[in-house]
Parts: C-alpha cells; structure tokens; sequence
C-alpha cells in the first residue's frame, strides 16, 4: 500500500479499530498489564512502519494480531526469565486459540456493557478504583479500611458475576435465535 | 463467552496472576494445569479479555507512541454511576477533537532499518484469522479517547518519520540507538538546524530519548544525550554548537538551547547557515525563540541551570557540571553571562540582582576570560581571568579519513577496490568456484551437507576460511586460531548452494534490488549466503595490506531475499562474529521483510570477522540472505593524511 494522506487515515482507522482486540490478544498472552501496554505500544509502532506492507482488502486483524504475536514473543525474550509467567508452548497454544475467537471481543464488549449496568455501587467503586484509578488492592484497602485479601477476593468476585453475565446473556440470545 | 466449570482452586490462581500475585511455585502449577486442561484455558482467556475490557472501558491504555501522549496514564475517564476521582500523576497534555495534529506529509518515508521491532515481524497478510476488522462504536469515534489515539500515533510516527528521514548518505560512526526510545510529543514540528557533524556518538539509553539518525534535521525542543563523542549542530542562523558528551542539551530555540549537564561549544557565524534545514515549513518562526523558553532575545544564547550565556559576536564554551555550576570560557570575542535566580528565571529588571557590570548577576567575558556561576540561594558571577580550562573544549570536530574495502570484491578474489564480481567460495572445502548452478527452487533438492570442520581458503590472503555451521553441535570452530561460537541455534548442518559475490544475481527469478538499490549494479555488490554458511575475513591481513587505515568497522545490510511467497514462515538467522563472538545478530528473519543495515566496529585487536547465514531451526528452505554492500570501512582520524590519500571525510554536510 502506497503513502498517502488519505490511505494514511484509513490505516489509521483500522489501526484504531484494532487496539481494544489487540490489547485482549496480548493480554492473554502476557497476563501482566503493564507488559501489554508495552507490547501494545511496540505493536502499534511496528505497524505503523511497516503500513506500506499492508494489502488492503486483507485482514487487518489477523495481520495485527501475527505482529502482536511477535511482539510478545520479543518482549518475553527482552525481559528474561523471571518475568515469564509461562512456557513457550502454553503461549503458542494459547495465541491460536485467542486468535481463532478474537472476532467475538466487540459482541463480549457490548454484553459486558449490560452486564456492569447491574453491579452494584460498591462493586461499582471497586472497579473504578482498579481499573479508572489504577489502584493496587493494597492501596484499594488503604483507603476502604479493609485489607488486601479481601479485596482481591471481591475483585475476583466481581469478575466472576460478570463471566457468568454474560454467560447467560448469551446463552439466552442463542435461545431466542432458535 | 462461556463460563467453565472450574474449581475455585484454578480460577484464584488466574485472579493471583493478574494482580501480580502470583509465587513461582503457583505460577508453574497454573502452567501446568493450563497446558492439560482446555476448559481452565477457556476461563482463563475469558478472564484476561474480561479484565481488558474493563480496563478498556474504564480507562482505556491509549497508544503510547510517544512518552507523554495525550490523555497519560493520569487520565482516566469514569464509570456511569461512580464518582470519577482524580488520579492524575503529572499534567495531561489534551487535544481537542480536531486539534493541530497534521498528517505525515511525506511520502514514501524511509524507517530506520535498525529498530529491532521490525526484526521478528512477518510481513502482511497473514490470515490466521476468520474475522475482519471490528466495528467501532459510533461513541468511540467521536471521543477524545479516538482522537488522542489517531493523533498519538500519527505524531509518534511522524516523529519516527522525521528522524528516519535519510537525508543525505553521508557516513557517521555512532553505536547503535537504543531500540525501545519513546519521543517527545509536539503538535508541529519547526526545524531550526541540521546535524553536521558526528564522531564516536554513543547515544544515551535513556528509555526517554530518541536519537537522531545520522545527519538529520534538529526541531525545535528535541533534546540530545550523548554518553560519549560529538555531535555538531549548526542552526539555521549559522550559529554551530559542538556538543561533548557526556551531555544533554535541548534545542530549545531558533537561536540556542538548554545545556543541563556536560560540555559544549558554540560559534556564532555572521552568515547564514548554508545546510538550513529546508525541510521547515514554518521559516519565519525562525526569528523568535520558543516561548518556553526564558532566554530574552535572539541572540544567540546557551542557558544553564544557574546562567544564560549570551553570545556578542564569539565563540565561546560552555560548562555544566552535575550540580548545575557553569563555567564559560571565551575565545573569540565576548558574551555575556547572565545568573539566574533560584527558580531558573532571570532577574527580574526591577528586583533585587538586577543592573549591569559589576552587580554580581551579570558580566561582560572577553577574549581568553572565564567565568563561573554557582548555584546555591543567592548565586552569583565569578570572573575566573584567564581560562586554564580552554583546552577543555573541543573547537572542531576532526576529520575522519576513511576508504571502504569492498567484501564481495574480496570474496570474488580482489583485493577489496578493484571490483571484482561473479566468484563464490565452497563451505564444505574451502575451493574457489568460477560459477554458480542455476539456482533451484525454494528447496533445493540436493544439500550440502557440512563436515563439522572449518576450512582454510587457499589463495586468497583476506580471507580466512569458509564452513557449514552446524548448530547442533556445542561449539562451531569459526577460524583458523581456533575461536569457537556456541550460539547458533540448531541448524541442518546442510547448504543449498555456495557463497556467492555478485555482481548479477545468478538467477533472474530473485531480486537484487533492495530498499531502492540494485546491488548487481556498478559500484554496489552482494555476498548469497544461502543457509547454512559462513565465511571469516582476516583482520589482520587486512590491516597489514592498509597499514595507515588502524581502525575499521563492518557496514552492510542485510535481507532475505526470498519473495516468491511474502510472509512465508521459514526464517533464517544473520550473524556477525569477531573472534569467535557474535558482534551482531538478527534471528528470525522472514522472506520479504526487507532489508535492515548491519554496523559493527571492529576493535583494533579484533583478528577474525566472520559472517554466518543459518538456516533458523526450521531447515534451509526459503532462507536467501544476502549481505548488501558488504564493506570494511577502514578509518584514519588525521585530516591531513586522508587529503595525500584522496579518502573521503566522514564529517556532515
């Protein structure tokens, strides 16, 4: 694909599009947030230079989610042992498996959208806290006056009632399509 | 997304590991228990893409092109229903929907060949997956969060853009950049100068510095961190600024720059600068100093964290040691060098320390004076006299003699300037061969199959020898003094076909046309190293041959040429060894991933360089590298020998 202005923004759309799929692909390859915003980063730049490779008509995801790939594999390789959290062959088993089912990240979106509707305010404030304050459980009980575990468990709660959300959600709109 | 049916057990594990909570015993078991269980890694990436949902929800990780992008890390945006509460860790730089954020104007931009980025990528398409690209909400769209993002990262890669920008081939000897440098980010870019001259550059690795590549244009506000060498700037005024490092220095107007740490000189000429950066769209800004920046007026001034020294006509040093005290020294002409107060500012002309000569908080340096400024409460000026320190600085950068010893030359029998091409050398004995078979197919069907020894080429007194590397065994022996290298990956231990040095390339079907150059045309050339194969030069026979050329470094790139299949998943590996030591090294390279450029600087007890090709563990199928432009740049730092010689100079334009 040929540099031009106008090519430039629709790359730029796609590139755009892709981030929320791509930081999900990542991050199920390299459970640690703040590697994924690295590797995030690193993909979005190896995109970008090599834009001109691209094919349009060609699948931007799947060429975004193969840069990814590599780019995790070069961040664990760059960040050694110890920050590994697992083999080389887990990481490969687990990239075919996100990469076959990343078209359904925008459906989970939306239901997940409905789902959050019906936390509760506490549940509400501890997701804010974690993910729009970026706050650590430690810190999260700081300033709740309850301790760490109990916050981790919470969190962890939380999440499961919304795996299991949009579980059923999906399971009914299945039910209403038959 | 289906919730599996688990044991509280895993899922707590899962949870542990993304709160970073995770102790290395439970992380194997959860390893573990991932690889054999389906139905745990189903829940487990439900989980992760749940917990970047909500991130992404909550407070989505913006493309972080550059350092401070707009909406930082302290930006965050509420949920409906939560009190939105104030997180911010520094100042957030925000852009408006719409704000002054212009497309890459240029075309067709040159990116650096040396980001390690691009090393593992294959090329587009790959199509691993069944989907298309993801709807984007119509919210999404309009947010602030869609522009910062367009707008981060169309900044980002213009500034890439800009700095990759090959301005002119001129020659420079710099260490390598560091590959993860982040930028800073400027809605426009206004170029006040030109880098004219580099000498043994090692660039800072600081994460937040972005070196420049080769002699490229200088914008206005990008700061320079040297570790060790020199760097010229000559502004568009043809004010010229040597810096020393270490040193960091930000060019923080038309006319200066901010020197916070190390050494620099400055020459203000009357004329204009003839390397103006033509590239500036916005010339006439060019008069007026940035308006961050405290220096008063356009003259041109060096500041400090204690002083600005102004130049009257001169050329002038100056001095910033780590505790901010500045030194000027002046050998031309005169400055004057003002105090700052404790706030970096200028006195104020109706508070205290303001007034002329002789107030403390100013002085007029002439010719061969120096002067120092401490900081402190109430820092002031301290006419040192005559300078001791002059000899410090450094006035010109010296000129660098060079002449390029062509590798394939020598390789096709030359003596490394005679231009020799169309000879080979056989890795599994060493022989000289006059022509290479037509080239078969990606997977040739008869191999050369290495005898784990090295081979001595006879006649040919440059090089040293040839071999098959086999990376099965422990150590491969990588010349004649008995180096070994244990760090090739596993390898066939076969070849497809000797090394080659065109010239033409034996076969029309493959290229030899890259990145713009035809490296079968006059006055380039290419070294085949199908996988597996490697061949070692002789330093030392070298420098005996060159006797006034001390100090070399091997410059070339490098590609696999293989293009028939873009992105075919075959890879191969680029070595460069000196001495039995990789100097230099590329793995994984992918047909059709272009070329990237290869330096290496030879030390002067360096006796052997060998280059290898190997096959990348998965065979020798697809695996064409070549080296293009193979060369040993042969180096003679005194200007005066290199004119009886008719070298070239490896100074800027």
């Amino acid at each position: 694909m040929d540099f031009t202005p106008d090519k430039d923004v629709w790359f730029v759309q796609r590139l755009a599009d892709a981030q929320r799929g791509l930081y999900a692909y990542i991050l199920q390859l390299l459970p640690n947030r703040a590697d994924a915003d690295d590797v995030l980063q690193a993909t979005n730049l190896v995109m970008w230079s090599k834009r001109s490779q691209f094919v349009a008509g060609s699948d931007f995801a799947a060429w975004a989610a193969r840069i990814a790939y590599y780019e995790v594999l070069t961040h664990r390789k760059r960040k050694g042992r110890d920050r590994l959290r697992f083999d080389d062959s887990l990481v490969e088993q687990l990239s075919q498996e996100a990469a076959a089912e990343s078209g359904q990240i925008d459906a989970v979106l939306q239901t997940l959208r409905l789902c959050m509707e019906k936390l509760n305010q506490p549940d509400r404030d501890l997701l804010q806290m974690q993910y729009a304050d970026d706050l650590r459980p430690r810190q999260i009980a700081e300033r709740l006056g309850r301790s760490p575990g109990a916050i981790s468990v919470a969190m962890h709660r939380i999440r499961m009632s919304l795996l299991k959300c949009i579980d059923e959600h999906d399971r009914s709109v299945r039910e209403d399509d038959r | 997304m289906s919730q599996s049916s688990m044991t509280p057990e895993p899922d707590r594990l899962i949870a542990k590991l993304l709160e970073g909570d995770l102790p290395e015993t439970e992380r194997e078991q959860l390893n573990r228990l991932l690889r054999d269980d389906a139905s745990l890694r189903r829940l487990y990436r439900e989980y992760m893409i749940l917990d970047a949902l909500l991130r992404w929800e909550i407070a989505p990780p913006l493309m972080r092109v550059g350092e401070e992008g707009c909406g930082t890390r302290g930006r965050r945006r509420g949920m409906a229903g939560s009190p939105a509460t104030d997180a911010s860790v520094g100042p957030t730089v925000e852009h408006p929907v719409g704000a002054a954020v212009e497309l890459p104007h240029q075309h067709n931009v040159e990116l650096p060949h040396h980001l390690d980025l691009e090393s593992q990528i294959p090329n587009p398409p790959f199509p691993l997956l069944t989907t298309t690209h993801y709807p984007l909400p119509a919210d999404f769209v309009g947010s602030w969060t869609f522009a910062c993002m367009v707008a981060t990262v169309i900044v980002g890669a213009m500034l890439l853009g800009f700095w990759a920008i090959k301005i002119t081939p001129h020659q420079h000897i710099a260490e390598a950049p560091s590959p993860a440098s982040r930028s800073i980010e400027r809605p426009e870019f206004v170029f006040v100068g030109r880098i004219t001259g580099l000498l043994d550059v090692k660039w800072s690795d600081d994460e937040d510095f972005l070196p420049p590549h080769g002699y490229a244009y200088v914008p206005l506000g990008h700061k320079y961190k040297l570790d060790s060498g020199l760097m010229e700037i000559t502004y568009d005024s043809g004010a010229k600024v040597i810096l020393q490092g270490p040193c960091t220095y930000e060019v923080e107007s038309t006319a200066g720059g901010y020197l916070s740490l190390g050494k620099l000189t400055a020459k203000v000429e009357k004329e204009r600068s003839e390397v103006r950066s033509q590239r500036s769209d916005h010339y006439p800004l060019s008069t007026n100093s940035n308006p961050q920046s405290p220096i008063p007026n356009p003259l041109f001034s060096v500041r400090t964290p204690t002083a600005i020294v102004t130049d009257l006509g001169t050329e002038f040093g100056v001095e910033v040691d780590e505790t901010g005290v500045t030194e000027s020294h002046v050998f031309r002409g005169s400055v004057k060098m003002l105090v700052l107060d404790g706030t970096g500012n200028p006195p104020s002309p109706s508070g205290r320390g303001a007034g002329g000569e002789g107030s403390g908080q100013v002085v007029v340096l002439r010719a061969n004076e120096s002067a120092r400024v401490d900081g402190g409460d109430e820092p002031r000026v301290t006419v040192l006299g005559p300078s001791t320190k002059t000899a410090d600085f450094i006035r010109r950068i010296p000129e660098v003699t060079y002449k390029t010893l062509d590798l394939v030359d020598v390789v096709a029998s030359g003596d490394g300037f005679s231009g020799r091409r169309g000879r080979g050398i056989d890795p599994t004995n060493g022989r000289i061969v006059d022509a290479l078979p037509a080239l078969p197919g990606p997977t040739p069907a008869v191999l050369m199959t290495g005898d784990g020894q090295y081979h001595r080429v006879a006649g040919m007194p440059f090089i040293d020898g040839a071999f098959i590397p086999d990376g099965g065994k422990d150590e491969v022996q990588t010349d004649s003094a008995g180096h070994v290298f244990a760090g090739f990956r596993d390898t066939a231990n076969t070849a497809a076909l000797c090394l080659w040095a065109g010239g033409a390339f034996p076969d029309q079907r493959y290229p030899s046309k890259f990145g713009g150059v035809d490296y079968a045309s006059s006055g380039h050339g290419l070294l085949f190293m199908h996988a597996n194969i490697a061949i070692t030069f002789d330093l030392e026979a070298i420098r005996r041959a060159n006797p006034d050329y001390r100090r070399l470094q091997f410059r070339a790139v490098a590609a696999n040429i293989w293009t028939e299949y873009e992105s075919y998943p075959d890879v191969a590996d680029v070595w460069v060894l000196v001495d039995g030591r990789s100097r230099f090294q590329r793995q994984r390279i992918g047909s059709g991933q272009g070329i990237f450029s290869v330096l290496v600087p030879i030390h002067d007890k360096d006796r052997f360089l060998t280059l290898a090709a190997t096959d990348g563990g998965d065979g020798t199928s697809h695996d064409w590298i070549i080296f293009g432009d193979p060369r040993l740049e042969l180096l003679l730092p005194d200007a005066d020998e290199q004119k009886e010689k008719g070298g070239q100079t490896m100074n800027g334009p």
